[in-house]
């Protein structure tokens, strides 16, 4: 399972992602960039959680989220996650 | 905020609870996921409301836990004997699992008092209703089970409107995380302080000594100054009650919150360690803590492993009150 792209479609869905020119073609080729640039509330956050938490049958606390600063950290977050599934 | 500046926080005025409620139900309306349940709990709890409200919950909340208390109290203070007799008073194993201990107690206590009977599961995978860090898996599985036990409530006291099958569920959650936080704590230390003399060496303290919960939020109404810092009208801060701990008996009123919000659970408390000290104090036993952690939590310091080598006991015990 490819979990960037998991990761970049829950924030697609949730706060547009790729509807940003500056920020698409950065996360679709592999780059990183700084998720502050993605105006995510704390409810936005909730969204995302849940996204990724339904599709990878993960439990994602929104602390270790929060603690994120680039796409590459949530990436990082999420794989943690994902390893430590039961 | 420590100390003394906590304590003033929370007894003044001019601090108001955190918004956490108006937070999840605008979670639930935004994901559409139904936590009508959780929601229910939070507006039964008087912690998380202020004003007229919170005085009207406080009272209907104080006349929940007062009702039969003498004959509640003597229930739970003899089954919670036997159950410590039970688990401590058989010379049949060298270990003994504390926090296991601990949760039976609690459980047993929160059951009399709240007629409620325990969830079933493994204690420590209960999410707890107070985190601000549940993801919306956990959030759900929360869900569930407070709609479990509203179920419970239903079957049990079928005449009983909504609110009060609320105050029980409520009361229930609150009262167990932080009695299992207090008690598993103040009992490590207490242990602790014994090195390798028994349990009848020493009376464990009749007060908590430590605290499970470890911090309070609460948010300025005003714009202020506290222990020479300005804090903004809105702004979220922290009272450390944990900075009390291990202080002398003066602090008994502080250690449960302090002001409009002191925890009325208070005389409860104290009734239950109590009891729990003067069973201890009839165990001839000896107990060394060989495994202790705190679970990872943002507001309960609840132990996720409590483990004790226990040494051989001297005289058949019952736990008999009589």
């Amino acid at each position: 399972m490819n979990i960037r792209r998991v990761v970049i479609a829950a924030l697609d869905k949730s706060v547009g992602l790729l509807d940003r020119p500056s920020l698409a073609p950065v996360a679709l080729s592999g780059g990183d960039f700084a998720l502050s640039e993605l105006d995510i509330d704390s409810l936005s956050t909730y969204e995302i959680i849940m996204q990724l938490e339904d599709e990878l049958g993960i439990d994602l606390p929104p602390a270790a989220v929060a603690s994120t600063t680039t796409l590459d950290d949530l990436v990082d977050v999420v794989t943690r996650a994902v390893e430590a599934r039961p | 905020m420590l100390r003394d500046d906590a304590v003033g926080v929370l007894a003044g005025a001019g601090f108001g609870v955190t918004p956490h409620v108006d937070f999840i139900r605008a979670l639930a309306d935004r994901l559409k996921i139904d936590l009508s349940a959780t929601l229910t709990v939070m507006r039964h709890l008087p912690l998380w409301t202020d004003g007229p409200q919170h005085a009207e919950l406080r009272r209907e909340v104080a006349a929940f836990l007062a009702e039969d208390r003498s004959a509640k109290l003597a229930r739970a203070t003899a089954r919670i004997r036997l159950a410590l007799f039970r688990t401590l008073g058989s010379d049949a194993s060298e270990h003994v699992d504390l926090l296991r201990m601990v949760c039976e107690v609690v459980d047993l206590f929160m059951e009399e008092f709240t007629g409620l009977p325990r969830p079933e599961g493994d204690p420590s995978g209960f999410p707890s209703i107070f985190s601000s860090n549940l993801g919306v898996a956990e959030r759900r599985r929360l869900e569930v089970l407070l709609k479990q036990q509203f179920a419970q409530a239903n079957d049990l006291f079928p005449d009983e409107p909504i609110e009060r099958h609320a105050l029980r569920v409520g009361q229930f959650a609150m009262g167990r995380d932080a009695l299992i936080g207090t008690l598993g704590l103040s009992l490590h230390h207490h242990l602790g302080s014994l090195g390798e003399d028994t349990l009848t060496a020493r009376r464990m303290p009749a007060v908590p000594t430590h605290t499970g919960l470890p911090a309070i939020g609460r948010m300025a109404r005003v714009a202020q100054t506290v222990a020479g810092c300005p804090v903004a009208a809105g702004a979220l801060i922290e009272c450390r009650l944990d900075s009390l701990a291990g202080r002398p008996a003066a602090e008994r009123r502080h250690f449960f919150g302090s002001g409009p919000h002191l925890c009325l659970g208070r005389p409860l408390s104290l009734a239950l360690w109590d009891c729990v000290a003067d069973a201890l104090a009839e165990l001839d036993v000896g107990l060394t803590t060989t495994d202790f952690a705190l679970a990872q939590s943002d507001v309960f310091d609840i132990p996720s492993v409590f483990k004790a080598s226990k040494s051989s006991v001297s005289q058949p015990l019952t736990g008999d009150p009589t």
